[in-house]
């Protein structure tokens, strides 16, 4: 095996640090991913397991190769998956995971009869 | 009446801490953000960078004096408005490192550059610093 093909093949698995908050809408879950950028993310949500990929290269002088921040989350069976929206700020990723209508909290109009 | 789904959560946090442990037993390691500050030294400038993850330009302070680069910032960690927090992991930090630099550099040639919460900051040399080649001349 080439060098080259050596150098690209080494990567490291990394489990970033998770913030996971609720509201009466849904979810949301903040990860410390820095260097990835929006294209080189993958999140994806399959029979409520939620599952966080973000990759990155690393110069040379940090030791190179491609370090992988993965991490994986059950999430509430009631979460609407086509609505599940996802973006980095500054290093930081933010997934957005909406509760599906109908499991919302609704607040009962209680009327005096 | 307000319906509650509180029952998902203790379920939610019972699978995810035995995933968290599957993870830590299949491969890899944690990590928390602030990185270690790496340097590199090419033949015209030193070239150092760091993670740091949810920190902003204005809460990043560079100071070279001398030979000396102090680093210094902070990022703070908060619950979105209106949020009950689940899991909290990611922690708020406030750092300051200093570093004698290997090399005499020239605060006019500096460089840096804060994207996707990763420093890169580029000083270079004073020429005084600089390697020179010495033409060798047969006599």
């Amino acid at each position: 095996m080439s060098q080259i093909a050596q150098k690209n093949e080494r990567r490291r698995v990394l489990h970033p640090a998770v913030d996971v908050f609720e509201n009466d809408d849904g979810l949301m879950l903040r990860a410390d991913v820095p260097g990835v950028t929006d294209d080189a993310l993958d999140v994806q949500l399959d029979n409520g397991l939620l599952t966080v990929v973000g990759t990155r290269t690393l110069p040379e002088f940090r030791g190179g190769g491609v370090i992988e921040y993965r991490r994986r989350f059950h999430v509430p069976r009631d979460i609407d998956g086509a609505k599940v929206t996802a973006h980095i700020d500054r290093g930081v990723l933010s997934i957005t995971l909406p509760k599906s209508e109908a499991a919302r909290p609704r607040l009962i109009p209680i009327t005096r009869g | 009446m307000l319906f509650r789904f509180d029952d998902f959560d203790r379920t939610f946090d019972l699978m995810n801490q035995l995933h968290r442990r599957l993870d830590r037993v299949v491969a890899g390691e944690r990590t928390d953000g602030l990185g270690q500050v790496a340097l590199h030294e090419s033949e015209d400038a030193l070239h150092l960078s760091v993670d740091l993850p949810g920190v902003k330009e204005d809460d990043l302070e560079i100071t070279l004096q001398q030979e000396v680069l102090t680093l210094s910032g902070h990022r703070a960690v908060e619950v979105p408005e209106g949020h009950r927090p689940h899991l909290r992991e990611r922690r708020p930090f406030r750092f300051t490192r200093s570093f004698s630099l290997p090399a005499a550099v020239d605060p006019e040639k500096a460089r840096a550059r804060l994207e996707d919460g990763v420093l890169h900051l580029q000083l270079g040399k004073a020429e005084a610093a600089r390697p020179r080649q010495i033409t060798v001349t047969a006599g």
